[in-house]
């Protein structure tokens, strides 16, 4: 066991290896979703371990949502196979049973109050803890008798959070679960995720663009550019991505120069004659060797700051070679 | 847990068989209580308006409560209200609902029959209802006013079983076609809505312009009587053309439905 360390202080330890040598909790292959001319998801495969938390994270319109909805069968892919539990989820109420997607601006019908939502979910799951779920709607100061299209985007999340909280279902799925939240709200989501996890360990996938609250929470990492997986790997190993090196311009020019690394530079900041580069890439021996040498800072990045190196790089990637072209 | 032991706690709890994750999705539906209600409390409503218009009539002025009645027996707003409100709120039920119960891990197969089992339902109780005050206005002869509120010539002013399946066919036809609009919609979008509708239109309007073409060669021809009657057909051609619709709608509704994505 690990000791989860959240912006908000260090809460329930979370199991550090709870994958163990069971069968995989998702299974994707191939996995292909155009709409129209657009190709949302590109040959993605992907594989992953139960009783884990992944972090799925990338830009707008990286294909995120689309990989999610295709997971439990809410969109519909082209072409590719998907599997939960080792069965085809398509369609499939034995293994969608075992879900819970909640999407972000989940809506529901207009007539329909807090209490309702949370009367159909716990009809839905086995495994509903309706004590926990009043719990939660006290956390988040929700009114059950609220109607749905009353309440505001925050209040809306929150919901969605409860349902996929209480249902405690074998692989929840919460798409960007803190639109609308205070940061209050925000940091009672984390702590009730990692206490439950803790005490109910199950599969739980969270797309974000909050890198960096969240990435203690997470015990791997998926990036997803242009609906390409590009990065599948641990939190740690995933920091490992990029480095910051900042010294006096000249240095920091000689290093790029020498080790080739000014093609991956994704950031740049100059103030005077010092200057700070952000460099989408491992740190290698001989760079940090030379960093050393001409009396460079060398340092490692957040979680945000690596998916926000390699998705810049993406782009000045695209955007060269449809200049070439 | 392994696949099987959670798999079979599903089937033990009805949860596993497609037949039991329909019952749920039948549950949601009923999730908001009054929901099933609206189309029975409607016929209540329209029956006490008609009363108290009749009365108002009848006490306005000279005539006759059973001439007054006689307008009455015509009057279409049980129809219409007893139909739009329940189908505008299942449409809605199912429109908006749709991501939400499939999030709670229904499938599109659940979440459609659950839809058509609501429908059922609600047509059911409505049609039980409208009967019973046909019965109740029969008995106490019009309301003690000789007034026929309830009792109108498009449920048969006869057998109360007739009355009852018209009206079943009635309210539950209606939520069905209004359904086969909402998986157009939740397919193709606005547009293909909009394009589904300004068809189906043109077609009503053709099939109108043939039946009216039709029935006027029938009565120059002195064979109206068969056409209405539609020959051999029980009931008459009217209602079997109006159940091939519905049972269209029905199965082109969950053929539009399975294929939706969910963006």
């Amino acid at each position: 066991m690990t000791t989860a360390a959240t912006p908000w202080g260090e809460t329930s330890r979370v199991p550090a290896d709870a994958g163990g040598t069971e069968a995989p909790a998702v299974v994707v292959r191939g996995l292909n979703r155009r709409f129209g001319k657009v190709r949302a998801l590109r040959d993605v495969d992907l594989e992953l371990a139960p009783g884990r938390i992944y972090g799925l994270v990338g830009r707008n319109g990286a294909g995120k949502t689309t990989l999610l909805s295709t997971l439990v069968g809410q969109v519909l892919p082209s072409s590719g196979s998907v599997e939960l539990f080792g069965r085809r989820s398509l369609e499939n109420p034995a293994v969608l049973a075992r879900t819970v997607y909640v999407r972000d601006h989940q809506c529901y019908p207009d007539d329909m109050r807090v209490r309702h939502v949370l009367r159909a979910a716990g009809h839905a799951y086995l495994g509903w803890d309706e004590e926990f779920a009043q719990r939660l709607v006290a956390d988040f100061r929700l009114s059950p008798k609220a109607r749905c299209k009353k309440l505001s985007t925050g209040q809306r999340t929150a919901l969605g959070i409860i349902v996929g909280l209480a249902s405690r279902a074998e692989l929840t799925i919460l798409d960007e679960p803190y639109g609308g939240l205070d940061p209050v709200a925000r940091g009672l989501f984390y702590d009730r995720l990692l206490e439950d996890f803790a005490e109910h360990p199950r599969t739980v996938i969270i797309s974000t663009h909050l890198v960096d609250e969240i990435a203690d929470l997470l015990n791997e990492v998926i990036l997803l550019d242009d609906g390409v997986v590009t990065l599948h790997e641990s939190e740690e190993q995933a920091r490992e991505h990029a480095y910051r090196l900042a010294g006096a311009e000249r240095d920091v020019e000689r290093l790029l120069e020498s080790t080739g690394a000014g093609e991956r530079v994704s950031r740049r900041q100059s103030v005077g004659s010092m200057t700070m580069v952000v460099v989408a890439a491992p740190l290698d021996d001989a760079t940090e060797t030379l960093a050393r040498e001409l009396g460079l800072e060398v340092e490692p990045v957040s979680l945000q700051e690596v998916v926000a190196a390699m998705g810049t790089l993406s782009v000045t990637e695209s955007t060269a070679q449809e200049g070439a072209l | 847990m392994s696949n099987a032991t959670a798999e079979d706690r599903l089937v033990a709890d009805g949860g596993g068989a497609s037949g039991g994750r329909t019952l749920l999705a039948f549950r949601y539906y009923l999730s908001v209580p009054g929901r099933l209600l609206t189309g029975p409390g409607i016929v209540v409503v329209v029956c006490a308006l008609s009363l108290v218009v009749g009365a108002v009539i009848v006490a306005a002025s000279n005539a006759e409560a059973a001439d007054v009645s006689s307008g009455l027996t015509y009057n279409q707003t049980v129809i219409w209200w007893g139909s739009i409100a329940p189908l505008a709120i299942l449409c809605s039920a199912v429109g908006q609902g749709s991501t939400a119960m499939l999030g709670l891990g229904m499938t599109r197969r659940n979440v459609w029959w659950g839809a058509i089992l609501y429908a059922l339902a609600g047509a059911a109780l409505t049609a039980t209802t409208l009967v019973a005050l046909i019965a109740l206005e029969r008995l106490t002869h019009g309301w003690f006013m000789g007034l026929s509120a309830i009792d109108i010539i498009y449920f048969g002013r006869g057998s109360l079983l007739l009355a009852w399946l018209i009206a079943l066919g009635t309210f539950f036809g209606a939520q069905v076609v209004a359904l086969f609009f909402t998986a157009i919609y939740l397919r193709t979008g606005a547009m293909g809505l909009t394009l589904s509708i300004v068809g189906a239109s043109v077609l009503l309007v053709g099939a109108l312009g043939l039946v009216i073409a039709a029935f006027s060669r029938a009565e120059r021809d002195g064979a109206t009587t068969t056409f209405v009657v539609g020959g051999e057909l029980p009931g008459g051609l009217v209602p079997w053309v109006l159940g091939v619709v519905v049972l269209l709608a029905l199965g082109g509704g969950w053929w539009i439905y399975r294929r939706a994505s969910f963006r």
